[in-house]
This record gives C-alpha cells, sequence and structure tokens, in this order.
C-alpha cells in the first residue's frame, strides 16, 4: 500500500472514530446492563408471578382476560393486547388515555393467561432499566436523538471499516495478537487495540449495524402505514372508531384459522399505529426461532368481525425485525448473552484505547507528537 | 516464526489470515443461534466463544503479560 493511501485511511480512521467515540462509550456502557434487563428487573422490582399450571393447560378466553385487566383501568383504553415472550403464562395490556393517543407513555397491566386475574401493573417508567434504555436510544431526545445517535453508528462502522484498512500497515512485522510487553505504555496499547479490534470486528460490525436500522424504526413504521396498511385497508380508511367492538377472542380465531401454522404475538387496537381506526391487527409470527421473529398482520373488522386482509410485510419491516435479534443477541440462551457482555467490554476497552491513542500521540507540544511518531514508527518497524 | 524470520514484512494473506478466521467463526456463530436451538444455539456460542478464547490466549500466554 501507498504510504499516501495509508495516511488517507488513517485519517478516515482518527475523525470517524474521534466523532462517535463519546457516544459508542455510552451506547456500550447503557446496553451492558440493558443485555440482561429482564434478569436486572427481576431483581429489583417486586412482580406478582402467574399460576403455574401443568403444561397444555388451555389458555383462558381473551375476553375473560381483558376484562380482568381493564376493571383495574376503568378509564382508560386498551392499545394493545401483547403475549409475554418470556412467559408465556402472562399476557401484557397496553393502556392509555384514549383510543387513538400516541402510545409512548403507555401504562401496562399484567393479567395471567390462564385465570384471567389481573396480576399487577408494573410502574416501567420508575425502573433503571428504563433510564438506560432512553440513554440507549434516543438520549431522552426523541426521534432527532435516535436518528442522530444511529449517524454515529454509520460512523462507528466506517471506523471499523478504515481500522481493518491501518492494521495492515501496522501488523506488517507482528504476529497475530503479538502484545509487546516490554515496550511503552503506547505501544502496548496499540496493539491491545489492533488485537481487541481484530477479534471484536464482526460481532461490532453487526450490532453497530442493526443498531443503526433499530434507529430507523419510527420511519419504517410510517413507511409501512402509509404503504401496505393503507393498501389492506382500502375503503375502509378514515372510518370512525367503533363504540361497541366484536369479541377479540373470536378475531383472533378467525385469524388462526387464516394462519393455522402461525402463533398471535400480538394485537394492536382500532386507533393506533399498527391499525386502522376500524380493525383489530393481529400480528402472527411463525414458530421456528428465525420465523418467530418475523410477523404478519391479519386484520379484522372490529365492528363484525368479517375477515379484511393478511399480506407479509414488506422486505424493509423483515429486515427491523430480524435486525432486532441480531442488536439485543437475546436469541441464544443465556450463554449468548454472556458472550455479548463480554465482546462488548471488549469494545469498550477498543475505544478506550483508540482514544488513548489518539490523546498519547497528540501529545503537549509538536515535539512531543513528533518523538511519539518517532517511537510508533519504530513500532511499526520492529 | 522462525527467529531469523522475525523481522520480515508479512504478506497481507498472513496479516489477515486470523482475522479472517475468527470473522467467519463469529458470522457462523451469530447466524446459527438465529436459525434454531439446542444444537444451533451451541454452534452459537462456540462460534464467538472462539475469538474470545483466542484473545484469553493471547494476552495471558506465558511471557506476554501485557501490564
Amino acid at each position: 500500500m501507498q504510504a499516501k493511501t495509508i495516511r488517507r485511511w488513517s485519517w478516515i480512521h482518527k475523525w470517524s472514530s474521534l466523532v462517535c467515540t463519546a457516544f459508542l462509550l455510552l451506547l456500550c456502557i447503557t446496553g451492558l446492563p440493558l443485555i440482561f434487563h429482564e434478569e436486572i428487573d427481576e431483581l429489583l422490582h417486586e412482580s406478582v408471578p402467574a399460576a403455574q399450571v401443568p403444561s397444555g393447560t388451555p389458555a383462558a378466553d381473551l375476553d375473560r382476560v381483558v376484562a380482568g385487566g381493564m376493571a383495574h383501568a376503568p378509564s382508560e383504553f386498551l392499545q394493545f393486547l401483547i403475549w409475554d415472550r418470556d412467559d408465556p403464562n402472562v399476557i401484557f395490556l397496553s393502556i392509555a388515555k384514549a383510543p387513538d393517543a400516541p402510545s409512548e407513555n403507555n401504562r401496562f397491566l399484567r393479567v395471567d393467561a390462564h385465570t384471567a386475574q389481573f396480576l399487577d401493573a408494573p410502574d416501567v417508567f420508575g425502573h433503571l432499566t428504563y433510564y438506560l434504555f432512553k440513554l440507549h436510544v434516543d438520549m431522552f431526545a426523541g426521534l432527532p436523538g435516535k436518528l442522530f445517535l444511529g449517524f454515529m453508528g454509520l460512523l462507528f462502522v466506517v471506523a471499523i471499516v478504515s481500522g481493518v484498512v491501518v492494521y495492515a500497515p501496522a501488523m506488517r512485522k507482528l504476529d497475530f495478537g503479538t502484545v509487546r510487553s516490554k515496550r511503552s505504555r503506547l505501544v502496548r496499547w496499540l496493539d491491545l487495540h489492533n488485537l481487541l479490534g481484530a477479534v471484536t470486528i464482526v460481532w461490532a460490525v453487526v450490532v453497530g449495524f442493526t443498531g443503526v436500522i433499530n434507529t430507523w424504526a419510527d420511519l419504517v413504521l410510517k413507511m409501512w402505514q402509509y404503504g401496505q396498511l393503507t393498501e389492506m385497508v382500502g375503503p375502509f380508511k378514515g372510518a370512525a372508531i367503533p363504540q361497541q367492538m366484536v369479541s377479540v377472542q373470536k378475531a383472533v380465531d378467525t385469524a388462526s384459522a387464516k394462519l393455522p401454522h402461525m402463533t398471535p404475538s400480538f394485537i394492536a387496537y382500532p386507533g393506533t399505529a399498527f391499525t386502522s381506526t376500524t380493525h383489530y391487527a393481529i400480528f402472527m409470527r411463525g414458530n421456528t426461532p428465525l420465523t418467530s421473529r418475523l410477523l404478519q398482520p391479519v386484520l379484522i373488522n372490529a365492528r363484525d368481525g368479517s375477515f379484511t386482509d393478511t399480506r407479509t410485510m414488506p422486505w424493509y419491516v423483515q429486515t427491523l425485525l430480524l435486525s432486532q435479534p441480531l442488536h439485543f443477541g437475546d436469541y441464544g440462551g443465556m450463554p449468548l448473552k454472556i458472550i455479548w457482555a463480554l465482546l462488548d467490554v471488549l469494545t469498550i476497552v477498543v475505544l478506550g484505547s483508540g482514544l488513548y491513542l489518539w490523546l498519547a500521540r497528540r501529545g503537549p507540544s509538536r515535539r512531543a507528537s513528533k518523538a511519539h511518531a518517532a517511537i510508533s514508527a519504530k513500532a511499526a518497524a520492529s | 516464526m522462525n527467529p531469523p524470520k522475525r523481522n520480515a514484512p508479512r504478506p497481507l494473506s498472513r496479516i489477515f489470515a486470523i482475522p479472517l478466521v475468527l470473522g467467519l467463526v463469529s458470522g457462523i456463530g451469530l447466524v446459527a443461534a438465529l436459525v434454531g436451538d439446542d444444537l444451533w444455539d451451541a454452534i452459537g456460542w462456540l462460534g464467538l466463544g472462539i475469538p474470545l478464547a483466542v484473545t484469553v490466549w493471547c494476552l495471558w500466554r506465558p511471557k506476554q503479560r501485557i501490564m
């Protein structure tokens, strides 16, 4: 490689890293506990357990589940009914002040899926994991914060790619994984930076880029609303939210009959962002680890219970849905979560050592920085 | 690896050989755990665990203490 090319890539590596490092440190540090958010919530917050029932116990009628929960929130409206992925004995009811109110600040009610008994209403906004989550997702700055962090994520990917290019001249005379322990601190940290960068690279690119995709979730939802959802709703667009709705259990039965090989994942009630003003949208998922991440909505007219339409979701929604497990690391049990955490810690060291290398090479004066340059040149040559 | 050749420049294929293998096993691990459960999960743990094991070995092998 020509010296000019190396200098150019070094410049890209330096500046893409410097701009994003502080935010990437925030993301890695808040992301670390979020890998274990369920365990942390369980540890810090009491919750009423659902009844332990023998496997094969039939689920309670959903209309009873809804009635059991909503009796504890008489002046509020049900927006989403969600089957708990982690605990099949629990159903979440996501409720708001109006059927078509924004859903960001919804309260949650937990209801027993078999007995239809109300369990509790966890105060999720008071949970530590909620603050970490908000810091991680948008720094409490809404969509602009999200998109900004997404841009930082893109810079992170640029930093990784340019890091691969500058890795070659740095390792020209070294075996893989060499840490020159008897050399100056700068050389040791350079070696550590190169080693840890090299071992975490694929994981970091995948987690980094799927994180970027996740920052576009709101935009993806908007695209789907204006595209496929509008087509599916057709002439029902703009209809009034029904005062009386048909049985939600019947709606789910109809949806399950249409897609017998799928399992209901959540239901969006009329007026919410995931459906029209007059349909239940029953979102069905597949039954393998991969297809259980993919959703297919079935629109059921909430006025009369008739089937309106179902379609597989467009590629941009599927991409978002598949990118989620790859970002969260929640798809391979506890061992995968621990591996996620360890790789996250290594990434923190890569970020920190990169920052240190920049500071140390900058030095207090030009003379010092020239001396450092000489040291690193010598280091690279030896 | 012989002492006289230690300082000879390595070709790119040599520099990137191990990182490439580690990248491949990481990639296989990332996808495998997504495809299925049980055995697939185990392949996932192994694939992503190998780069971690290599890191530990590089840092704590004899005579190579970093601090």
